[in-house]
């Protein structure tokens, strides 16, 4: 069920204009925190209303921000706008066409957790967005709903907004952090998590975009009115990006546990005329593809998980009869190798010798043995042997794609395509 | 970032200090914290590791370290394998080196690590102590399945003056980016690119610049980084290691001489906490190629007709024995020398020219140990200690380079005070104090109360300035670091080779102790100190003068007076490795063997006395110091003393020379003050002909601070005249805004600086005859 909770407004009005956003009763929640709630109070709401991360893990956003100790050290609130996965697009729009919903939240979580500064991370392709969001928090400090006391509150807080230089590795939190402070996106290994010593050092609570955006909906209506939308362990909405072989690509925001029988085929317009479904990557190209016979799964974190996938950041990759899985296995393939930031043996060295493989598989070089070579590979590279989880994805998907159709990997071992390929839906 | 990740904020309240645990199924208790790596380690079990380094921060990138664990706080999931170097023990885990799926595990990573490594072990200088090669033995598949195209890459890429880099090699490990990071604090050395493209370079692409370049060969596990003067030169198994103490300066790293044959190869790190922390600088790594350099001295020389003749070893020596003693004599060097040569040297001057005319300080330093000013002494590791540290206008990366590594680290938690007219520490320096060499005393002084509110101070001088401003050093109360100007200065000072010290701290007509080791009376009057030799040789007071591993020409402060001397003194013996320009003027030449190239023992600039080993026998018609200073006792009928004397039970004090060669005033109108400072790589001993260190050596160098040099019509890279007090030298540019306006900044030891006296003119060569010099 399409339900609009922070795309309302979007389609019929300028957001991003502060007195528009203003009038359609933006920064509200901002007032009625400061105006009487205390942090412990915006807190609780937050607790309550069971939000979770909208960045992949699904994360609890209150649980998170429970883990920041209290040692008097100063706190950042780091916004992961890097969206670099492959399909997904729905924080892309949010930063572009609502940014002032974005702020409102960090100015609520920053508030609630007692940071004194957010640093928003957008990805490097973001130019217009980034001119957007900069613009908006401009908007905001003029208004005085960012900087010195805000809304004449005893609250300060400043939004530095940085763009990316170009990294999927850079929406990794550790490795926000080093980019941040001007090194090389690498992540860091964990233990310590960035609760405990992340930005500088310090303890950073670090959240997606999307999740952030949901703040100014659940402190203006209660934690427990969040709660009670959608399925209990993930309530809210999700906006799910869709392309592909589908007839109205786009974002979508749906109520968490719509069946995804109805977002690809109602919302989404179906497939094309004629064309069949063969399989969908849900969350991009980090997770495992979904086959025709589980399109009733409903999405939500749980529900996800348990046919062996994942929502993820929900961007939707379509796929129909005309799509080799050997193909959209070699793009992957050649985006984990090209994304692969080096740091850690088996992601830099497998992402590359997988790519080969499937390189030479995808150009009618296949050999004998290369199916099974592409198994192995995948448990070289995956079971958490890498330092991030970039490694584990590369794998994931590829993992899928040799389960369900085994048949049309040896295929290509012996240089023929049983899909009989004509076009391709993902370049 | 903390290297111990039990150690965040939310560790429950003094937890237990120590932990126990299994590795392979016996039980072992460790201190919290305690990575498994070391863990295992410590208890002998083996574990491969390419990132992990016991000197830098662990940082799981190369995975090979894969152990299998189980208990908390994993126990939910059962036994995974996971990194050993980023995994602290915890209590009541189980590990298992050795399961299979840790085997696998590392199997696999070793691998993927082969898959784009071109194998070329049969020409790789690391062949036989590769990493690669022996966990790959050890614990990696027999056979690759790797059939695709290998990733092309540089090789034999030349990174700088010491430094050749194989990026086909490199296996991404990051030790040498993080050594540059975490230890030097510089990034000579970065990673560049993404993913399997990713390889190491230096910064901006530039030849490496720093000072300790030679570290990385000896931290990268494999071939990648190696050095121009090792390479190809020899097959680990095929080397013979001989442990000895470096000798290019003061500090006294410890080292191991390799060789192949009767030729030193290279010089590898021989860990020292107290000393170097595991380090090298890249002086005294690379600075072994004296030993077959064409100009060593291979033969004695004695003027003749005018002209320096060879001659045998008897000659020379009763030559030198004659005229040392037809008249009045003076001493002059010694501080290259080692302690037991010291001694014998400072024997002969009182009982063989029966004078006290005997001085080491042929240079700007003073005095060598703290106890020689009343000074307690302070030790090389209350660096990891000190809240505040006076670095008086000395430079331990040009006179002591790797006690700088250690200042690094000082500087990043205590207050460092950069105090003098040159910046000195050029990384993270607390606090930067320009002053004007004659404000030091002043400036010091004012110190004083952050002095004694300090837990615990330090100072670091190299004891240059003269006695107003060791008051007020030793004003301050704090320990003292005294960094040498020459290897052995220590040690000089300790056997007495000054005018008014005799062996072990007994002043001069205060010397039974010595007496009675020595068995013959001494002289009693205290002697004339450098300036007071050369002043009375210049005079006609002095019949000889016996220069010992000195170069006074160069050294000397006051190079004018020198000159002078030399020129002046009827009877000149110069012993040393090379013929210097002190050397040719010489009457008699005495060639000696150099430091990897005899035994004995020499001081650190804490007095630490440390054996050197005689690693190679050095050219054949040269002799040992030790063995020259016997041969010509006896000549002189002293018999030399095999025992030191005792030590004073309170040292003497010395008397410092008035600080020479540099008077107050500094700058006036187009006139800049001259200051002397040394420079690592510069200097007319080893490192003006060690091969080796020729593409670093410094000659002709002019610092100038950047200010008002555009009205010159002064540019970097300029070259100059330099009009000083009656002569010229010539020199190039180099800004540095390090330096205080209105002086003007050269190599010690650099030829003719020496000469200019204390104020200079600074003129831009004509075009012409700047492109005619080149
Ligand atoms: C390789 C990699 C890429 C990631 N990229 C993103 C991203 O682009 N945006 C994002 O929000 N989270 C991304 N994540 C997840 C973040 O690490 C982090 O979990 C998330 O930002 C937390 O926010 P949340 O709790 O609000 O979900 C990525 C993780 C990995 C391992
Ligand atoms: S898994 Fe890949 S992206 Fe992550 S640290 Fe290792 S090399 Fe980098
Ligand atoms: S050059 Fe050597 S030390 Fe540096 S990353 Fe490569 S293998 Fe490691
Ligand atoms: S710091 Fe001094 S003793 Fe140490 S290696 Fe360098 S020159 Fe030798
Ligand atoms: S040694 Fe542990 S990951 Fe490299």
């Amino acid at each position: 069920m399409i339900r609009k909770l922070l795309t309302e407004g979007m389609d019929t009005h300028d957001l991003t204009r502060l007195d528009v956003y203003r009038g359609r009763g933006g920064y509200a929640a901002l007032a009625k925190a400061l105006g009487g709630m205390s942090p412990e109070d915006v807190f609780n709401e937050v607790k309550t209303s069971n939000l979770r991360g909208r960045g992949g893990a699904g994360a609890g956003a209150a649980f998170k921000w429970s883990t920041l100790p209290n040692d008097g050290r100063p706190r950042y609130l780091i916004l992961n706008g890097d969206e670099s996965e492959p399909g997904s697009f729905s924080g892309r729009m949010l930063i572009e066409r609502n940014p002032h919903r974005i702020i409102e939240g960090a100015l609520l979580a920053a508030y609630a957790c007692g940071m004194a500064k957010t640093f928003v991370y957008l990805r490097g392709e973001f130019y217009e967005g980034y001119a957007i969001l900069k613009r908006a928090v401009e908007m905001a400090r003029d208004a005085g709903l960012v900087g010195e006391r805000i809304l004449g509150s005893g609250f300060s807080h400043e939004i530095v907004v940085h763009r990316g230089a170009g990294a999927y590795i850079c929406g990794e939190e550790t490795a926000i952090m080093e980019s941040l402070e001007g090194k090389r996106g690498h992540p860091r290994t964990k233990p310590p998590f960035p609760t405990a010593a992340g930005l500088y050092g310090m303890p950073t609570v670090i959240n997606n975009v999307e999740t952030i955006a949901n703040l100014p909906g659940i402190v203006e209506n209660g934690g427990a009115w969040f709660a009670a939308i959608g399925p209990e362990k993930s309530p809210g909405t999700k906006i799910c990006s869709v392309s592909g072989r589908v007839r109205r690509p786009g974002n979508y925001e749906i109520e968490m546990g719509t069946p995804l029988r109805e977002l690809i085929e109602e919302h989404a317009g179906g497939l094309e005329p004629g064309h069949e479904l063969q399989f969908i990557l849900p969350a991009g190209a980090s997770s495992a593809l979904i086959q025709p016979k589980d399109l009733d799964v409903s999405l939500d974190f749980d529900s996800m998980m348990a046919i062996r996938s994942m929502l993820g950041s929900a961007g939707m990759l379509v796929c129909d009869e005309r799509d080799c899985p050997v193909h959209v296995a070699y793009l992957g393939a050649r985006f984990y190798h090209h994304e692969s930031c080096g740091k850690c043996t088996p992601c830099r060295e497998g992402t590359g010798w997988t790519e080969k493989v499937l390189y030479r598989m995808e150009h009618g070089q296949g050999r004998p043995g290369d199916t099974e070579r592409l198994e192995q590979l995948c448990q070289g590279i995956g079971g958490r042997k890498c330092l991030c989880l970039l490694g584990d994805f590369s794998v994931t998907y590829l993992q899928s794609a040799l389960r369900a159709f085994r048949d049309a990997f040896v295929a290509h071992e012996h240089g023929s395509c049983p899909m009989a390929r004509q076009e391709v839906a993902i370049r | 970032m903390s290297s111990n990740p039990s150690a965040g904020p939310q560790a429950p309240a003094a937890p237990p200090s120590t932990v126990s645990c299994t590795i392979d199924g016996k039980p072992y208790t460790f201190p919290r914290g305690t990575l498994i790596v070391d863990a295992v380690r410590q208890v002998g079990r083996p574990i491969p590791y390419y990132c992990y380094h016991p000197r830098l921060e662990p940082v799981g990138a190369c995975r090979v370290c894969m152990v299998q664990v189980e208990g908390p706080p994993v126990a939910t999931r059962g036994p995974i394998v996971t990194t050993g170097c980023t995994t602290p023990v915890f209590e009541g885990l189980k590990i298992e080196t050795m399961s299979d799926p840790a085997k696998l595990a590392r199997q696999q990573v070793l691998e993927f690590l082969l898959i784009n490594h071109p194998l070329d072990c049969p020409v790789c200088d690391k062949g036989g102590e590769c990493d690669l090669q022996d966990f790959t033995l050890a614990y990696g598949p027999g056979k690759s399945q790797f059939a695709e195209q290998k990733i092309l890459r540089h090789k034999a890429e030349d990174l700088g003056p010491f430094l050749v880099l194989d990026q086909e090699r490199c296996i991404l490990c990051q030790r040498c980016v993080r050594y540059e990071n975490e230890v030097l604090h510089e990034q000579n050395l970065v990673l560049k690119e993404r993913g399997d493209r990713t390889v190491i370079d230096t910064g901006a692409g530039e030849p490496y610049a720093g000072y300790f370049s030679g570290n990385n060969t000896e931290l990268c596990p494999v071939g990648a980084l190696t050095s121009h003067t090792y390479r190809f030169k020899a097959r680990p198994w095929d080397v013979r290691p001989v442990p000895s103490v470096c000798q290019g300066c003061s500090l006294g790293c410890n080292l191991t001489v390799n060789l192949r044959g009767p030729k030193i190869v290279r010089l590898l790190w021989r860990e020292n906490q107290a000393v170097d922390a595991g380090w090298l600088c890249d002086r005294g790594r690379y600075g072994f190629g004296h030993t077959l350099a064409e100009q060593r001295l291979a033969t004695p020389l004695v003027r003749r007709d005018g002209e320096l003749r060879a001659a045998t070893w008897e000659e020379a020596l009763s030559a030198a024995a004659a005229g040392l003693t037809a008249g009045p004599a003076a001493v002059l060097g010694g501080g290259r020398l080692t302690d037991e040569e010291s001694l014998a040297l400072s024997q002969l001057a009182r009982l063989g020219l029966r004078t006290n005319d005997v001085d080491w300080r042929v240079g700007y330093q003073g005095f060598a140990a703290p106890a020689a000013i009343g000074l307690s002494e302070a030790a090389i590791t209350d660096l990891d200690r000190s809240d505040l540290v006076l670095l008086l206008d000395t430079s331990p990366l040009e006179e002591a380079p790797v006690l700088d590594i250690r200042l690094r680290r000082t500087a990043r938690r205590a207050t460092v005070i950069d105090l003098g007219p040159v910046r000195n520490l050029r990384h993270a320096a607390s606090r930067r104090v320009a002053c004007a060499p004659d404000e030091l005393a002043r400036r010091v002084a004012e110190l004083a109360p952050e002095f004694a509110a300090a837990q615990s101070p330090l100072v670091i001088w190299n004891g240059r300035g003269g006695p107003a401003l060791a008051e007020a050093v030793a004003a301050l109360g704090a320990p003292l670091l005294v960094v040498g100007e020459f290897a052995n200065a220590r040690g000089a000072e300790a056997a007495g080779l000054a005018p008014d010290l005799l062996p072990g701290y007994h002043a001069v007509g205060a010397g039974a102790e010595v007496a009675a080791v020595w068995g013959a009376e001494l002289p009693r009057e205290p002697g004339r100190d450098a300036a007071g030799i050369l002043n009375a040789a210049a005079s006609g007071d002095l019949q000889a003068l016996y220069v010992v591993g000195a170069n006074p020409l160069r050294s000397f402060p006051d190079g004018e007076l020198a000159d002078r001397a030399l020129d002046a003194v009827p009877f000149l013996v110069v012993q040393d490795l090379f013929l210097t320009e002190t050397a040719q003027r010489a009457d008699v030449v005495l060639p000696a063997l150099g430091a990897l190239e005899k035994a004995g023992h020499t001081s650190n600039l804490v007095g630490q006395s440390q054996p050197v080993a005689r690693a190679v026998a050095g050219p054949a018609g040269a002799l040992a110091d030790g063995m020259i200073l016997r041969r010509l006792a006896a000549a002189l009928n002293v018999t030399l003393a095999d025992q030191a004397p005792p030590e004073a039970e309170t040292p003497a004090r010395v008397r410092l020379p008035e600080a020479g060669g540099e008077r107050p005033g500094g700058g006036s109108g187009e006139e800049l003050g001259l200051l002397l400072r040394p420079r690592l790589f510069a200097g007319g001993g080893t490192a003006a002909f060690d091969p080796n260190l020729e593409p670093v050596h410094v000659a002709g160098e002019v610092r100038l601070n950047p200010e008002g040099t555009d009205r010159l019509g002064l540019q970097e890279g300029a070259a100059v005249h330099l009009h000083g007090a009656g002569t010229t030298v010539r020199g190039t540019v180099r800004l540095d805004a390090g330096v205080l306006p209105g002086w003007v900044v050269l190599a010690a030891h650099d030829f003719g600086g020496n000469r200019l006296g204390p104020r200079v003119r600074v003129t831009a060569v004509p075009a012409a005859a700047g492109v005619a010099a080149r």
